[in-house]
């Protein structure tokens, strides 16, 4: 029987990659730092492999085709985009666990679309290449990581209350695989910030205490609540990436957080959170689809 | 107006190298591909993002295609086509593209 060993929250802010001096050496390095801490983190929970929440920002889909959720079963690359210190290549996904997440999903109500062959962009990318692979160097081995995406970026947006179901989804299936895995889920994204719009360079902190707050208290249920038009009034478009928290979070049992670091960087047009997951031994959350 | 097919324009050219190659071409010939007003062409033309955004075009496709095909794809000539006031203008660093 597998499990989730815990979970992380964490940005990926493109702009630190194109302008990584833009708020100053001291920012730059606490936020560079933040993840490091992560990566050891990762590593300490001596973990079999990685599924990385993310969302696309309207280039890997078209309005031809705009799934609200999808995951990688099979092949995986990427990033699609050009930055600078990112490098482009072959992810090793895991596919069998990755498989069994979709054939689970079926059974209990679930429709995951899947991506046979999967080109991801930088939201799994940043962590992946800042925290899972720094980790496989600790621990000299591979983590095969499994990228899954949330529509977050571009409406109709997964509703909130539906990425956690997914969390506990994921749980589910991560429980019932037949291997003893240990697998650590990272929600991608956030948290304020505001992309392509006139307010771009604004941060909220105010609102972004509030959601690492959630995390620490582990307040799922207040999580969940936020409207989308609360989110983008307080904390921008960039902020609906908050569902790629609740999913990490919903997956992560009776999940407690603890902030790893916070920074609102204007100059990186976001406010920057860090937060790790721990498994509890509280109240569990409900069955992953009601009946 | 149609949201719809302005996004797959914008999509196109913030994506396709072929799609940007022919704009940059002909821009006029490029969008007569699609079924768009001639008030939405000029709009595309003018790269009038305030007006795209305000359209229901997602601000992701306006910026990338801004970033990706405006003369002077400067990011805080961007905000002061949406109407970003001054006080708006001063917290951004121009950290993306200057």
């Amino acid at each position: 029987m597998g499990k989730i060993v815990g979970g992380f929250w964490m940005p990926h802010d493109p702009v630190m990659f194109v302008a990584p001096n833009a708020p100053g050496e001291e920012v730059s390095q606490r936020v560079w730092g933040a993840y490091e801490r992560c990566a050891q983190r990762l590593a300490e929970l001596e973990p079999t492999s990685v599924i990385i929440v993310g969302c696309d920002h309207y280039i890997l889909f078209g309005t031809h085709c705009l799934p609200r959720y999808v995951i990688g079963t099979g092949d995986v690359d990427g990033p699609i985009e050009s930055l600078p210190g990112l490098s482009k290549g072959v992810v090793a996904n895991h596919q069998a666990l990755a498989g069994h997440i979709v054939a689970e999903g079926e059974r209990s109500g679930v429709d995951w679309t899947v991506a046979r062959s999967f080109t991801v962009d930088h939201s799994f990318s940043i962590p992946h290449q800042l925290v899972v692979q720094p980790a496989e160097k600790v621990l000299g081995r591979e983590l095969p990581s499994i990228p899954v995406y949330l529509a977050c970026g571009v409406d109709p947006y997964i509703s909130l209350p539906r990425a956690a179901q997914l969390g506990r989804q994921i749980r589910a299936a991560v429980e019932s695989f037949d291997a003893d895995e240990r697998v650590v889920i990272i929600g991608s994204g956030g948290i304020s910030h505001w992309v392509g719009t006139a307010e771009m360079g604004r941060v909220s902190e105010d609102f972004d205490r509030e959601i690492l707050a959630h995390g620490v208290e582990g307040r799922l249920a207040e999580l969940i609540a936020y409207s989308n038009e609360e989110i983008l009034t307080r904390a921008g478009n960039g902020a609906m990436e908050i569902r790629n928290f609740a999913c990490a979070m919903a997956a992560v049992p009776a999940a407690r957080g603890e902030v790893i670091a916070y920074e609102p960087v204007p100059e990186w047009v976001t406010g920057l959170g860090f937060l790790q997951l721990t498994p509890g031994s509280g109240h569990e959350q409900s069955p992953v689809m009601p009946t | 107006m149609s949201r719809n097919v302005l996004e797959k324009v914008l999509w196109q050219l913030s994506v396709e190298r072929a799609a940007k190659e022919r704009f940059r071409e002909d821009g006029r010939k490029f969008l007569g591909r699609f079924p768009l007003s001639e008030e939405e062409v000029e709009m595309v033309l003018a790269f009038d993002v305030g007006a795209l955004q305000r359209l229901g075009v997602n601000p992701m496709l306006t910026m990338g295609f801004w970033q990706e095909l405006a003369p002077n794809r400067s990011m805080r000539l961007y905000k002061e086509r949406l109407g970003a006031t001054e006080e708006q203008n001063a917290a951004f660093s121009a950290a993306l593209k200057s």
